[in-house]
């Protein structure tokens, strides 16, 4: 397979922070999308639940958009389906998450959290 | 002052779902998107490290649009990177020919509030507009070929360029 040298060069650059911001946007836009696939939902469906325009949420979904909070817990109001989960600090034991390939589950970073590796692998 | 300019079609990397192009000046050493890279590696970092990254996932899912925001019209098929959901203010400009060919182009600062204020970024976005446009026009005269991840046939080709 075909590399170019300077691309590779610039791959230096990337770090385990950018990775992580990345690929949690990623996840966001994959799960909003997934969730309008598993409803049979389209574009104008979602538009008539925010009370906007399908132009608009054309260009939620096509890019044009910068999503914040705000917007993306409306969204998931709407669509009665979680994007987002956070895990609070107050819990610290995880039981069993009932979660689907895409789910986002947002855990904090001090130690002490586990999660049982058979139900990830059960359920992924 | 318009001139034209003619400018190549190069396979800049292959991936097993994808195939990343860009395009080169005919009097120039390098291709559009290799220039943007070296342009802003040192003093961008982490902006190009995301870009990169980016490139990399799509590499994995495909050149689909939830990937990035579009540029101009949809039907245009010219997009920048990173995406809405990443915050950087450099840009880099592409053509998502198919979920398996991406075409990079160049990019840079985004100062204005939209690239069109910007006349070197909208030069960047009008440049790749005329390339899908004559790339539209091969394909439907049969002189160029989209098949899978490969450009074939005529990888030359003239724009007029404003230089600007």
């Amino acid at each position: 397979m075909k590399r170019n040298s300077i691309m590779e060069e610039s791959r230096k650059l990337i770090t385990p922070e950018i990775k992580q911001s990345v690929d949690f946007s990623i996840d966001i836009a994959n799960r909003i999308f997934d969730i309008l696939e598993m409803k049979g939902m389209k574009q104008k469906d979602l538009a008539r639940l925010l009370g906007k325009s399908e132009a608009e949420i054309s260009k939620w979904l096509k890019g044009t958009h910068n999503f914040n909070i705000d917007t993306i817990l409306k969204i998931q109001t709407k669509l009665d389906e979680e994007i987002i989960q956070v895990v609070s600090k107050a819990k610290k034991e995880i039981g069993v998450i009932n979660w689907t390939k895409r789910d986002l589950i947002v855990l904090p970073k001090e130690e002490g959290y586990t999660i049982n590796s058979k139900t990830v692998e059960g359920a992924a | 002052m318009n001139s034209e300019r003619k400018l190549s079609l190069i396979l800049l990397e292959e991936y097993e779902k994808v195939n990343f192009y860009s395009f080169q000046f005919e009097d120039e050493a390098h291709t559009e998107f290799e220039k943007f890279l070296m342009a802003f590696n040192e003093s961008h970092a982490k902006d190009i490290g995301t870009i990169m990254y980016r490139l990399e996932r799509i590499t994995e899912d495909g050149v689909f649009p939830r990937h990035f925001r579009y540029a101009g019209k949809h039907k245009d098929r010219t997009a920048e990177l990173p995406s809405h959901f990443e915050t950087a203010n450099l840009r880099i400009y592409c053509i998502c020919i198919s979920p398996k060919i991406l075409i990079l182009g160049n990019g840079g600062l985004k100062t204005t509030r939209t690239y069109n204020e910007d006349n070197y970024l909208n030069n960047c976005v009008e440049t790749l507009k005329k390339i899908d446009f004559e790339l539209k026009t091969k394909e439907k005269a049969h002189r160029i070929h989209f098949t899978g991840k490969n450009i074939t046939g005529e990888l030359s080709l003239s724009i007029i360029y404003d230089g600007k």
